[in-house]
Parts: structure tokens; sequence; C-alpha cells
């Protein structure tokens, strides 16, 4: 990545062979169409030029044009072909055929001018390397690249309305990755990811593009397009005089553009606007976006905006919280409520389940139990049937419809769900988060309320990975205890979500209780993982200090007890005799450290520096 | 090295190459040999190179040209041919309703054409209709995945089987805010439609031809043709086909 100071050229290393193809790379509505309008003018004569008369052809992901150059209908390839498809496409019109022999030109120089003359291509893909002989933005046939940026927060209101979306929507497709990451026969396209705001420039900045860049910026054009553009222009090939750009950008004035749309139309209009040349404003944003969108964007994008030269308007520490929240919810946006990981090996279903189990022991009133089920009744009424420690029914009585949209049996089903089905499978469900320090992997069981969640994200915000949250799942090999880490959403309430510098207000709430909401942390590797220690957390009264004690004997037996009945479920189903040589097994294979700190008192840095000194015990 | 498809044309028979899809030979007469990458699929494999690539080729060199769009009948006897004109992304959203309402199908795009003394003629191909996978469900067609791991399929729809007078033109596009979603197409439009009807380069039948006359010829017959533009939304096209029949009805009398 560069800072601003760098802007103007990234010169890199390039091959001898250079190629013809200058790449108008730009996040959509960043101003390429402009630029495209500027160098269409520059080679046409005044009379000529039109608004719907924009050199640059196709985007690269469209190969349906091999029906001119080869005659092939492309919808009959397959994905891998019409990458190979696309490569020979552009190689075809990028490389520079060598003239040897009886085809030397040397001596017509005018041929020789247009064999070199850059050819212009627009794109809004994201740069990535590719396999050899599919890649992308072929390096033999690229001369270099333009990367036009233009302030996220004017892009935003650009975006909106050309998209047919709100203000808020267009905010969120600027943080999304996007979905158009697979090749589409039908339509003869390959891929064409845009990546986010930030991630589509960080692409074309990044060391590893093998050709030149030279970044323009949106305001620069607006505000100084001589000599933003004349040493650009010149470098890539596209030679003219200081006067003959001049009179191109005149010819190109946004008025003008404007003009022309409204008088004949513009066939690269979006169907979802009646105007492509809306405002082209520097800075329109300020009249646009409310400080909350505002904030979002700069959450989301902050980083880049500094390093392009866009200064911030939220301060530092308001953006953090907000920051690691929109990421959470974006992390949650792709994952399915009802995906687990496979090594779970549970099957979901949802549909009715019975309101009775016939047989069945109840220890809890919603709670019933039998050898080989368990059913549970929630106060919304939503049922959850687990079968064979493998099949998992969802009777979801909120909403016929379970979606990510709001709450959803997410929670159901990343706790109670696969608490009872490795309970049924004859292993221990431990009340417990499990956070990676260093090499070590500790789990940390309490009662509810005890602040394990908190502990954990306390944790990983010291960089430290979390595995699981409040189900750890124990099995033996070895004479050591293991546990399979799975993804899944930690739970916070709002005094523990603000001291952890996350916005509450921006993540998705769950229903019932407490107001708690759902932070998704980042997915872990799902390698299954010894667990090294555990650490009890417990209460003590306000006025006593921080205690940490190692439990001996009997002691440790009791400890964990608390943390592995879960209900009074688990010695009903293991059976109390398998049960209790399981938590004994336990107590015996990993070293526990209870940690007592007194109630009302914030005490989590302490907290966690004691975790961090047990962790490498 | 570059490395994708080729087309040699310096001998006869034309050799067509692209790696690990196969090759195929297309003479002058049209006459196609296919020669497909060994392994698994390669039956997928035969019909990509076929009717992807060298069926076309040979109607090219038999004289014909390939036309940016399909040609459809209403009904298997008629002989009188709408030509659709447009993208990957709209033809099939109007092909479908005009098949479920009993129209056949002459050629999918691209449709051979030539021109005689009668008029311009579209000519049927038997590859099937290629659209998107989503299209499944919403109709009643066979479908089969052209190539593994590929959201083209091609759909087995009634066929027409011989040669067809076409009557008419219709552009497809996807409608814009405040577009009329349907228009007679009049003035320079019409001979813009006309010269951009058929895929040029290497499936253009006059490619060598030092005069173009042939093809000029070919463009303004179109453009005498009625022509009407139809803006379609996917969320109306039930209305938006009601009005293209209308207009055909309108051309068939006139």
């Amino acid at each position: 990545m560069v800072g601003l100071g760098d802007r103007i050229m990234i010169q890199r290393e390039t091959p001898e062979h250079q190629g013809r193809v200058v790449w108008l790379a730009s996040f959509p509505k960043s101003g390429n169409t402009w630029m495209r309008a500027i160098i269409t003018a520059l080679r046409t004569h005044p009379h000529l030029f039109g608004v719907d008369q924009l050199s640059s052809g196709s985007q690269p992901n469209h190969v349906g044009m091999s029906l001119n150059a080869f005659g092939l209908d492309a919808r009959w390839l397959t994905p891998t072909e019409i990458d190979t498809l696309r490569h020979a496409l552009i190689t075809r019109t990028g490389v520079i055929p060598e003239f040897t022999g009886d085809n030397q030109i040397d001596d017509m120089p005018e041929v020789m001018e247009r064999m070199n003359a850059p050819v212009f291509r627009k794109t809004h893909e994201v740069f990535r390397p590719g396999e050899p002989s599919i890649e992308p933005f072929p390096v033999e046939a690229t001369r270099a690249a333009i990367l036009i940026v233009r302030d996220p927060r004017d892009v935003t209101c650009s975006y909106a309305p050309f998209f047919g979306q709100s203000l808020e929507q267009a905010v969120e497709s600027l943080a999304r990755e996007g979905s158009e990451t697979h090749a589409n026969p039908a339509l003869t396209q390959t891929a064409q990811p845009w990546g986010t705001w930030s991630t589509h420039a960080q692409s074309w900045l990044a060391s590893d593009v093998p050709f030149p860049v030279h970044l323009v910026r949106y305001e620069d054009l607006k505000t100084d397009p001589i000599s933003t553009l004349l040493p650009v222009f010149n470098s890539v090939g596209l030679m003219c005089t200081e006067n003959e750009l001049e009179v191109a950008i005149a010819r190109t004035r946004f008025e003008k553009l404007q003009q022309a749309e409204t008088e004949r139309g513009f066939r690269e209009t979006s169907p979802k606007t009646t105007q492509f040349f809306r405002s082209g404003k520097h800075g329109g944003w300020r009249d646009e976006l409310d400080e909350r969108l505002v904030q979002r964007i700069e959450a989301d994008h902050g980083e880049v905006m500094i390093q392009l030269g866009y200064p911030l308007e939220t301060p530092a520490d308001q953006l953090g919280p907000i920051r690691s929240a929109r990421q959470s919810r974006r992390r949650q946006e792709q994952t399915a409520w009802e995906s687990l990981p496979p090594q779970l090996g549970l099957t979901v279903t949802v549909g009715s389940t019975p309101e009775e189990l016939e047989g069945a022991s109840h220890p809890r009133p919603w709670i019933q139990v039998t050898t080989d089920q368990a059913l549970l009744t929630f106060n919304s009424g939503s049922r959850l049937l687990v079968s064979e420690g493998r099949k998992v029914q969802i009777d979801w009585e909120t909403d016929d419809s379970p979606s990510k949209d709001g709450d959803d049996p997410s929670w159901m089903l990343q706790g109670w769900a696969v608490t009872l089905s490795v309970l049924q499978r004859g292993m221990l469900s431990l009340h417990a988060a499990t956070v990676r320090i260093g090499d070590s992997t500790v789990a940390i069981a309490g009662l509810r309320g005890a602040g394990k969640s908190t502990t954990a994200m306390g944790l990983r915000a010291r960089g430290h990975s979390i595995l699981c949250d409040d189900v750890t799942v124990i099995q033996f090999k070895n004479n050591s205890a293991w546990t399979t880490p799975y993804d899944r959403n930690v739970h916070l309430l709002e005094d523990a979500a603000t001291a952890l510098g996350v916005d509450f207000d921006s993540l998705p709430r769950l229903s019932g209780g407490r107001p708690k909401v759902a932070f998704r942390p980042e997915d872990t590797e799902p390698d299954e993982t010894k667990i090294d220690r555990i650490i009890v957390l417990a209460w003590a009264p306000p006025t006593t200090s921080i205690r940490v004690n190692q439990p001996a004997g009997v002691q440790r037996m009791n400890r964990l007890l608390a943390h592995t009945e879960r209900d009074g479920i688990a010695p009903l189903v293991l059976g109390e005799d398998t049960y209790f040589t399981q938590v004994a097994k336990l107590a015996d294979t990993v070293p526990i450290t209870q940690i007592t700190r007194p109630r009302g008192t914030w005490t989590l840095d302490d907290v966690l520096d004691l975790i961090e000194n047990e962790a490498t015990k | 090295m570059v490395v994708g498809p080729s087309v040699s044309v310096d001998n006869e028979p034309w050799l067509l190459k692209f790696p690990g899809l196969g090759s195929a030979t297309v003479a002058e007469d049209g006459t196609v040999t296919i020669d497909p990458e060994p392994g698994e699929d390669s039956d997928l494999r035969s019909e990509a190179l076929l009717y992807g690539w060298a069926d076309l080729i040979s109607w090219s060199r038999r004289g014909f040209s390939l036309i940016r769009g399909s040609c459809l009948v209403p009904s298997a006897t008629s002989d009188s041919g709408l030509l659709l004109l447009g993208g990957d992304h709209e033809l099939p959203e109007v092909e479908f309703p005009l098949l479920s309402r009993g129209w056949h199908l002459v050629s999918d795009k691209p449709t051979p054409m030539s021109e005689t003394e009668a008029g311009l003629s579209a000519y049927p191909r038997s590859a099937p209709l290629v659209a998107p996978k989503r299209y499944r469900k919403q109709h009643e067609w066979a479908a089969t995945a052209l190539r593994q791991d590929s959201n083209a399929f091609g759909f087995e729809v009634p066929r027409a089987h011989t040669p067809i007078a076409i009557r008419g033109i219709c552009e497809v596009r996807t409608r814009r805010l405040n577009e009329v979603v349907l228009e007679n197409v009049t003035g320079l439009e019409r001979f813009s439609i006309g010269a951009h009807l058929a895929i040029g380069g290497i499936l253009s039948p006059v490619r060598d031809a030092r005069e173009p006359d042939e093809a000029v010829a070919a463009h303004v017959r179109a453009a005498s043709l009625p022509i009407s533009a139809l803006r379609i939304d996917p969320n109306t096209i039930l209305v938006d086909v009601d009005l293209l029949l209308a207009w055909w009805d309108s051309v068939i009398e006139s």
C-alpha cells in the first residue's frame, strides 16, 4: 500500500516486451466514464465526438466478443475455458507483434505508431494475479494501469441512485466483497470481483501488481486536470500537448456530458436511473449523508481513505467500536444460521417437533431427556429436538422462515444442539469459552453471568483467537482432553460490548432475557486441539480482591461438576457412572486455575493478565 | 506464448483448436469433423466443439450470415419468422414466454440467415436453446447442463425444421426508468440495427470480399422489414410479451 506522496505513479520493474493495454481501473462511480470521455475526446475529431462513442471497448469479463474473434459461442465453455478465452482475447489485442525479416516495418513510422498506440480498457474488477496462462490481466498484453479513486463518501452518493439503492444500502454495498466471483458461462462472462471500495484500491496498489500503476484521484482530476493527467497520459503512450488536453477537457466538462445525456441519452445508464451524469461534485456527500452513514463509511474504509488522502470526520476512538461491530455483522451475513462445521457431523432440519417425549426425565421443567433424544422448549414456544447424537430438528415458533435478519435460531443450534448431540455421543460439554493464547489452549469455564464471553472477547482484543464460546466439546485421546473448535456467535451484554470497544447498537439483538447482541469473531481453523488449562471464573463479595488458586484433590472435580452437568442433562444422557468417570478424567488430565474476583468492580484487565500468565506456565 | 483458441485458415480444411477442449475441422463445403480431448465428459466436449464453434463456422463457410439473435415462429407450420435480437441476458426472457404460448424455435442465437430474391430467410440450427440454469424452475422443458460446473443449460423446446422467411425484427433490451415498453423503430435507427445484424469477423461470409456490396444489400433489406424495440422488465415480462404479440399480429396483417 502507498501513501498519498506516492500517488502519481507506482513504478515497478516492467517486462521488456511491453503490451498495449492500459487498464482504466476503478470502483464503480469513481470517474472512469469521465476519464474515458477525455481519452476519446483526445483521439476524436471535435465534430465526431459524442457521449455514446466512448472508447475502451467492453469490460474484460465479457468474452462474448469471442464470436467476432474466433467464431466461438462462449456459452458452451466451462468456467476454466472461459478464463482461458478471456486471456486469449486480451492477449490478441494487447500483444504487439514482432516484425522481423520480410515483415520489417521500421520504415513505416505511421504503422509503427498505430501498432504501439495504447488500448484503453475499463474495468471495475480487483487486481488478482491468477494462474499462469489464464491471468485475468495478462502481463504480456499490459502496458500499465490507471487507477481512478474517489472519496467513498461521494461514491456512495453516486452509487445509490445508479443502482437503485438507498444511501444505507449503498454504504453496505461499498463494504461488501460482492458475489460476482464465479464465471457465468450462460451470460458469457468471467468472474468480475469488485471487492470493497478499500480492497479494490488496495489490490491495484499492492506490490505484486506486475506492471506500472498510475494513481489518479477524482478530486485532483476536478481541481487540476491538466497536471494530473498530462504526465500519466504521456507515460502510457497517449502523447498529447497541454493545449490538446485542455481542449479535450473543455469538451468533456461535466455539464456538457450531462447536457448531451439529457438531449440524446447515454447507453451506459443503468436501468435503475434516468441519469448517468448526476452531480459529479467533489464533497457533495456533506449535503447528502447523515453523521451515522459517514461514521459507517469511515469505519469500513478509514485506513485506506487516510492513505489516499481523504481526511476522516469521525474521531478515531469512535470509529473502533463501529468498525468492530460492522466486521462482525458482515461475518454473520456470510454465514447461514443453520450452518455448523462439518466436523460436528450434525444434520439440521426445520419442522414441527413433538410436544412431549414418552418416558422422558425432566431435569428442568423445560427439558425432556430420554436415552437417545432430548427435547427443549423455550419461552418463545420454539422447540429443539436432538436425536441419536446427529439429528437436530428446530421448531421455530417466532417465524416460519428463519433468516439472519434479526433474531434467528442460531443461538439454539450453536449452543444447546451441540451440547445435547455430543452428550448423546458419549462426550462431555464443558460450559466454557476456549481461547488460543500463544501455543496454549485455555478453556474459560464459569456459571451463567460469570463473564466467560467478555473474558474471551477481552483476550481476542489482545490478539488471541477465540476457538469457541460457551460450549467446549471435550473428548479424550491419549490421556489428554481435546476439543473441536467451531465458529459461533459470542453473546454480549451492553456494558461488556462497550468496554470491549464493540458498538452494541450495530449488532443483531437476541430475543428474551437481558438485552444481548450476537458478535461473530473471526473464523478459526477447525483442527482438533489439546486443552492445556481450564480457568474457572468465580465471583466473590465486592470488598475482596482478585484471588487465584489451584484447586487440589477432590476440589478439582467439584469445580468441574458445576460446569459440565448442563442443567442436569449430562448425568441423565451419559449415565451417572460414565458422567462422573469422564469429569474425574478431565480433572485429572487438565490443570485447573480458579480466578475469583469481586462483584461490582471492573477487573477485566487484571483477569486477562492473570490468564495470559497462567497460559504460559 | 498465447494459449487459447485458434482458427487456422491457411489450408483446407480449416482447423479449429482449443487446448483442453479439442479440435475440429470445417471444410469449404461445410463438412465438420470433431476431435474432442479424450477423457471424462468427452461427449460434452464434442457437443461444445460442434454447436458452440464448428457448426457456426460451417454455416459461415457455406455463405450464410450469422445473426445476433434467435428466430421463432408462431407454429410449426408457420411461414413467418420473428427475429429477436438481444443479449444473453434478455433473449431467454422473451423466448420462453413465446414458447409457452405455442411458438416454435427455428434457431437459438446465433441464427443462420441468407438473402434470396424472396427476402431474408432464417435457417434452423439443431443446437438446443441455451439459457441460464434458473429457467429450469420456471418452465417445463427438459434441460441439461452444457458442461461441467456450468450454469448454461441446453433446453429441448419445440422446433421448426424448415427455413423460414423473416417477417419482422424485434430488438429486446432491459427497460430503463420511464422508457416505453414497445415502439416501432424508425429512421436512422433502422439502418443501425440492419448494419449490426450479422456477426462480423471470422463468421462473416464476406470477410474476404473486396467489395462488400453483398453485405450492404442484406443490411438494407433487413432495415426495410418492420422493426420494433421491446424494453423488458422481468417483473412484467408476460405483459411485455403481450405487447410484442400485438405488434406481431399487426405485422402479419399488414
